[in-house]
């Protein structure tokens, strides 16, 4: 029986990619409630204000206001972001008939899209092999888990479409070179920049660094331009054209960050900032706000816990490279150049560029684990043997390369997606249903004092996501206990932790300012007080 | 491939599953990779391309046109305005193909 090769590779895909997307929803199995840290409330507040209200949001509402109100230079008031990633969530809010969980569903496809992307890169120019495996690997990066946990979540998507542009610019290159000019390519491609300019202009930055270094590479080794500059220039109309129309007053935001302002500028280059661009990871080492496992090499691209074994893919990077550069034909370049943007956007704070470069280490896994698969699949050819022994150990590797993955980056993927289930960090069902009962029964631009949710003492991710979902400005400076005219007391953490003493603590606060007799909601160890405000 | 999409999701997460997984087929991936259909591309850059395409453009036409009509109107409107263009190209591609073979 003959078999369709097709088939067989668009079933693999699929098997690869749903086991992906099981992962990645580990977090949401018999858990719909919200997840994500830092901004990650903010990126559902704007799609579910749409789809409650069922009118689009130009600007920043109330409730945000302390965060992001003031953050477009451009227009006023008008939202941080581009709506389309925002405007998604809404859509899906509506389609799922659910308020969180189809919401969630769709950050962990945006998130996860880089499978699809970079297997499609990866198959269109080195074949099933490379791609698959290479796919199949990135489903455990940590890199890009960690980022989807933490809420990162248009940065994320941004990102994916970087393969896509660096697709379609080779085809282009390629084709034009060729003398068999196809256009379509590279006005694809401005299509591909402008959705990342909205999601995240982090992921344009990374393709447009990825495509200058392409450019001068094809330009040096063809002695000419690799690009007709008419159609070069209809390809950036087109990119203006678009960003203009679909996202007026964030590319004007863009612009202004870019060109008028100094808020992304970072300090002079410092002498010790210079080593950077010998080392990889030192000297980016303990940044604030990024855990140190970020710059540990077999803790991100290896196993969480560590050990010998998590190093296992570095032999196979380092082979990769070698096979890459002693190529160096057109194909092998493509991602050559991709590393070469990766490796200049993480270092430009020693150039005084921006102070922001090491979330550039987001695309990471992106290039590398294209690049481990094809030191892998490599090492056959390295002995002489015959064709039929070749193959052998070809698939042996293949096998070996599964088992390391599934055993080293695989279960540890598994453990941190799967602790969040139950995380503590994760708003709960009580909160969800007092930050709902706000929502609907205290007056839409009254003032929420929380005491008791974890983390409210410097306004953690925990109030962050009540604020959002109660649509309620919470406060927590005691300075503003005076000005409020509801105060939120939550007991739920502190007993699902069974932390007495921080329990006995929200208790003394409340029993000498309240009677909880008088509280308007009482339920599930939560109460919400009316009080005077003066 | 979409059916067992679909089943995924349903069978993981319900009835919430099955209407995000089938809405997301139906107003993204069909309308896009109808519209596509018409380009000179091979067929895994359709399918791939298109669900790319309509993540921005799909929430683009109904952001906008969420400040004159309902929201939810908005989003079937894109719906519509992406098929009617799909449509559109493809029965001009065909009529055009038509004429050459005559």
């Amino acid at each position: 029986m003959k078999v369709n090769r097709n088939i067989v590779e668009i079933i693999v895909l699929l098997a690869v990619y749903l086991l992906g997307l099981y992962m990645w929803t580990l977090p949401l199995h018999n858990n719909p409630y919200p997840f994500g840290d830092v901004d990650a409330s903010s990126h559902f507040a704007i799609g579910d204000l749409m789809a409650g209200q069922d009118k689009s949001v130009l600007y920043v509402p109330f409730y945000l206001q302390s965060r992001y109100g003031g953050q477009n230079d451009f227009k006023e008031g008008a939202l941080w972001y581009a709506p389309q990633y925002w405007t998604n969530t809404g859509i899906v809010q509506l389609l799922g008939g659910d308020r969180t969980l189809p919401v969630f569903l769709l950050v962990a496809i945006f998130s996860s899209a880089i499978l699809l992307t970079s297997y499609f890169l990866a198959r269109q120019l080195f074949g099933f092999l490379p791609a698959i495996l290479s796919t199949f690997l990135l489903i455990f990066s940590a890199r890009d888990f960690m980022i989807y946990l933490w809420g990162q979540w248009p940065q994320s998507l941004s990102f994916a479409y970087t393969p896509l542009v660096l697709y379609a610019f080779y085809q282009y290159t390629a084709h034009y070179l060729d003398k068999k000019e196809k256009p379509i390519y590279l006005y694809l491609m401005a299509l591909f920049l402008a959705a990342q300019l909205f999601f995240h202009p982090q992921g344009l930055i990374a393709s447009a660094a990825a495509l200058i270094v392409y450019t001068i590479v094809l330009a040096v080794r063809h002695k000419r331009l690799p690009f007709s500059l008419k159609q070069a220039s209809l390809a950036g109309l087109l990119f203006l054209g678009v960003c203009i129309l679909l996202a007026p007053f964030n590319f004007g935001e863009f612009v202004v960050e870019l060109f008028f302002s100094d808020k992304g500028g970072g300090a002079p280059s410092e002498g010790s900032k210079f080593m950077r661009l010998f080392w990889w990871y030192q000297g980016i080492k303990n940044d604030p706000g990024i855990p140190s496992f970020y710059f540990t090499y077999n803790l991100t691209h290896g196993s969480l816990n560590g050990g010998l074994l998590s190093w296992w893919t570095l032999p196979l990077l380092l082979i990769g490279l070698f096979v890459l550069f002693s190529r160096r034909n057109e194909k092998d370049w493509v991602y050559l150049s991709w590393l070469a943007a990766f490796y200049f956007l993480t270092r430009l704070v020693v150039f005084g560029i921006g102070n922001r470069d090491i979330r550039m280490f987001a695309f990471e896994a992106h290039v590398f684990y294209p690049i481990i698969a094809i030191g892998l699949l490599a090492i056959p050819s390295f002995f002489p043997v015959g064709e039929k022994h070749k193959a052998y150990l070809k698939y042996g590797l293949v096998v070996l390369f599964l088992l390391l993955a599934v055993f080293v980056n695989g279960k540890s993927a598994w453990n941190t997606l799967e602790s969040q289930q139950q995380s503590v960090g994760r708003v709960n069902p009580s909160q969800y249903e007092a930050a709902v009962w706000i929502k609907d029964n205290i007056p839409m631009e009254s003032t929420i004092y929380d005491f008791g949710t974890l983390g409210f003492q410097n306004y953690a991710a925990k109030v962050k996501w009540l604020n959002v979902l109660s649509q309620h400005n919470f406060v927590l400076e005691d300075r503003y206990l005076n000005q409020t005219e509801y105060v939120l007391v939550d007991y739920t953490d502190a007993l699902n932790l069974g932390d007495t003493s921080y329990r006995d603590a929200i208790q003394q606060w409340e029993s000498q300012r309240f009677d909880p007799s008088q509280a308007i909601y009482n339920k599930n160890n939560i109460r919400v007080y009316r009080v005077v405000s003066t | 491939m979409v059916v067992v999409s679909v089943l995924f999701f349903t069978l993981l997460f319900g009835m919430v599953g099955f209407r995000f997984s089938a809405g997301l087929l139906i107003l993204y991936f069909i309308p896009f990779y109808l519209l596509l259909s018409s380009a000179a591309l091979g067929n895994s850059e359709k399918i791939v391309f298109g669900l790319f395409l309509s993540f921005v453009f799909i929430p683009s036409i109904a952001y906008w046109a969420g400040f004159v009509i309902p929201f939810r109107l908005a989003i079937g409107l894109a719906f519509i305005l992406v098929l009617a263009l799909a449509l559109f190209l493809r029965f001009r591609k065909q009529a055009v193909s038509k004429e050459m073979q005559a």
